[in-house]
């Protein structure tokens, strides 16, 4: 197997095993639409980068990669969280067969997207590496190429500015209301 | 349930990328011709984590060998040596995964899910001084091993964050004591092979040395150990599988809430308790009526302390809760004191759906839950079918939540096998004897991470949902809201919120009468 090859078919499963969570987490964070074209540009830009697994794993390096390319459309993240924060709610109490449970999760939604749309973009990029990427402390700090301690005071921050904003909307309460 | 999960199933999803997208993606890549920088294997002779945190100082703890120096005799028939077959129960913790090769140069992959920080993976290699190296993503670990099983550098990526709690895949690789590996930090050209030998640093070149070596004598084996959470959840099973069967008109759930709830002013806090009490009539025949009933028991100082404090303040009829900063004005709410039953409400009307109250997992009628199969294995096959997708998880991450399923009214045969897998989930913790808020003895188990913050002295605190199971009938007695450190006077271990179900649960002959003394609220 000749090296170009062997590399070709290393890029090919890098992209079959991440292609759909990297668009899944541009999607949720701008649109499906921008994900379309975004997704494609992250492995594009990995490759023009270099490949190199001495950085470490792949998966929050390509992690890292979106974050930076969604940072370009900062104006359309925070329009989207803040339009999500006015539907969620009215939606929720809307619909026909509201649940409690239902109501609550929309209430819910709202005021995180509120929330989410206050935060600055630092603290905003970890609490969603974390939230929608499910990546680690250790694995937000590689993608982001921030020390550990960053990552860990910033998700803090972000905590409590969600904290706040979900007040007296208690989660496990929908438990016990059947 | 913490905030960063909350918003990660808040946050809408959306569906796969179209087959289109990703064609073109992949096109766009195929286009692009440019020689690909090669990859650079990582160079440390221990786990390494990525380049970006290599400044992390890794704490080595190294598990002692307890080596079996006379003593007495083990009463059991030879078991096989821990290289053929690694031993079930190794220095008091349990296997959880483990492989074994015949054969030296060959390579194994273990899967598991760490249930706590003190697993250890451990390799028996029947050559002493045996290679191995291992290796997970961008994480290589190597060393040497014996027959008495190698230190276990494992230990330590427990103690960092993201490790516990989800499934790793690790490969192993073993060779014999012999194999020209290079040992140490020696640097090597990228190619692998220097003099000859091996530097081994990523997958590739172990798989290229066990290539060259081919198969060689020398057995192994490896294990992941850990301890084993949750025999008594098997034990309920086995005793719950004999119960009788019940059945009768309607499926009755009693509820008791209880919450403490923080009021008054800066420096003169205190507690409130607030006990409200909730039923619910499920008919088995679905076109009878379904009624729901909810009542306030009482609003009340908590304890004799906070008795004198509310005094102290005058006796109000009325507080404010006091809430965190930053919470909205309308959320606060006023509480009205009562030592009386109040605000009832009841409902009263068939019901097409014919849902069970407790949701969490899925949306359930009584035909299906008593559809429900005996038997762990095709009850995990049904319940893949149900699971409530809106939740936006996969099915292995929903599935600790099944043990919501346990207020249902499930078969004894359906309960056994629900508690049996649950018994085998790595998420299940069992936290040993309880008593639960109203009193009763029972097991204290915390099914799903429901690890959170609560703020019950202004300040955040770590807290812990956790179920509390009848020994005898593997129901929930109660689900409680738990500090976990003590705060402002609370001790840990106080109960935050609790739902206990209340004697008079289950299935009962007995119709639902209209109460006179409630207000009926439309459905």
């Amino acid at each position: 197997m000749s090296v170009s090859t062997h590399l070709r078919t290393d890029l090919d499963r890098v992209f079959d095993a991440h292609f759909a969570e990297i668009h899944r987490y541009i999607a949720r964070r701008l649109s499906v639409d921008a994900a379309d074209d975004l997704a494609a540009e992250v492995f594009l830009v990995a490759v023009r980068g270099g490949y190199d697994s001495s950085r470490g794993e792949v998966r929050p390096w390509l992690y890292g990669i979106a974050t930076n390319l969604v940072a370009r459309h900062r104006r359309t993240e925070i329009r989207r969280w803040k339009a999500l924060s006015r539907t969620a709610e009215r939606e929720a109490e809307d619909h026909e067969d509201a649940t409690l449970t239902r109501v609550a999760a929309g209430k819910l939604t709202g005021r995180l997207a509120g929330a989410l749309a206050g935060l600055n973009r630092g603290d905003r990029d970890v609490v969603l590496l974390v939230a929608l990427g499910g990546l680690t402390h250790l694995e937000v700090a590689a993608a982001l190429e921030i020390p550990y301690g960053t990552v860990a005071s910033r998700l803090n921050r972000a905590r409590k500015q969600l904290r706040k904003a979900l007040g007296d909307v208690n989660p496990l309460k929908e438990a016990h209301d059947g | 349930m913490d905030e960063v999960t909350l918003l990660a199933q808040a946050i809408p999803d959306v569906p796969q990328p179209s087959a289109e997208t990703v064609a073109r993606a992949r096109a766009r890549l195929a286009a692009l011709d440019d020689p690909v920088r090669r990859p650079r294997p990582l160079r440390r002779w221990a786990w390494t984590a990525g380049a970006g945190v290599a400044t992390i100082a890794v704490v080595t703890a190294v598990i002692m060998l307890v080596s079996h120096l006379g003593g007495v005799p083990e009463p059991q028939p030879a078991a096989p040596p821990a290289f053929q077959q690694a031993p079930r129960v190794h220095q008091g913790l349990h296997r959880l995964a483990g492989a074994r090769m015949p054969q030296s140069a060959t390579k194994t992959t273990l899967r598991f899910r760490p249930t706590s920080e003190r697993i250890a993976i451990v390799l028996f290699c029947q050559k002493p001084g045996s290679i191995f190296f291992s290796n997970e993503g961008g994480s290589s670990a190597g060393g040497t091993c014996g027959p008495d099983g190698a230190p276990s550098m494992l230990a330590d990526k427990a103690h960092e964050p993201g490790w516990l709690g989800r499934d790793h895949e690790i490969t192993f690789w073993v060779f014999p004591p012999d194999a020209p590996v290079v040992r140490g930090r020696k640097a090597c050209p990228p190619q692998g092979s220097c003099d000859g030998a091996y530097e081994l640093s990523g997958p590739e070149t172990a798989d290229r040395l066990a290539a060259e070596l081919g198969s060689r004598p020398g057995a192994w084996s490896v294990a992941a150990y850990d301890v084993q959470a949750a025999r008594p959840l098997h034990d309920i099973a086995d005793r719950v599988e004999k119960l009788p069967a019940r059945t009768g008109a309607y499926w009755r759930r009693t509820l008791t809430n209880g919450s403490l709830i923080r009021v008054g002013a800066p420096g003169a806090v205190y507690r409130l308790k607030e006990e409200a009490r909730f039923d619910w009539w499920q008919p088995r025949d679905p076109t009878g009526p379904l009624m729901t009933e909810s009542r306030r028991l009482f609003t009340r100082p908590a304890t004799a302390a906070d008795e004198k404090a509310w005094r102290a303040a005058g006796s109000p009829a009325e507080v404010e809760q006091a809430c965190m900063g930053g919470t909205p004005g309308e959320d606060c709410a006023r509480l009205k004191l009562s030592s009386e039953p109040s605000a009832c409400e009841y409902t009263r009307g068939v019901d097409a759906k014919g849902l069970l109250p407790d949701r969490r997992f899925a949306g359930l009628t009584v035909a299906e839950v008593e559809r429900l199969p005996a038997d762990p294995a095709r009850l995990r096959d049904r319940l893949r079918t149900l699971y409530d997708r809106r939740t936006r998880r996969s099915f292995e991450d929903a599935l600790p939540m099944a043990a919501s399923l346990l207020n249902l009214p499930l078969k004894p045969g359906t309960r056994a096998a629900l508690l049996h897998l649950l018994a085998d989930l790595p998420t299940t913790r069992v936290r040993g004897q309880a008593t639960d808020p109203l009193g009763r003895p029972g097991i204290r188990v915390s099914f799903w991470d429901g690890k959170g913050m609560s703020y019950p002295g202004g300040e955040e605190a770590p807290t812990e949902f956790q179920q509390i199971l009848d020994p005898e009938t593997g129901r929930i007695l109660a689900e409680v809201t738990v500090l976990l450190e003590a705060r402002e006077g609370l001790p840990k271990g106080t109960v935050l919120h609790y739902t206990a179900h209340t004697p008079g649960d289950g299935w009962t002959d007995e119709r639902p009468e209209e109460p006179a003394d409630c207000a009926k609220k439309r459905r």
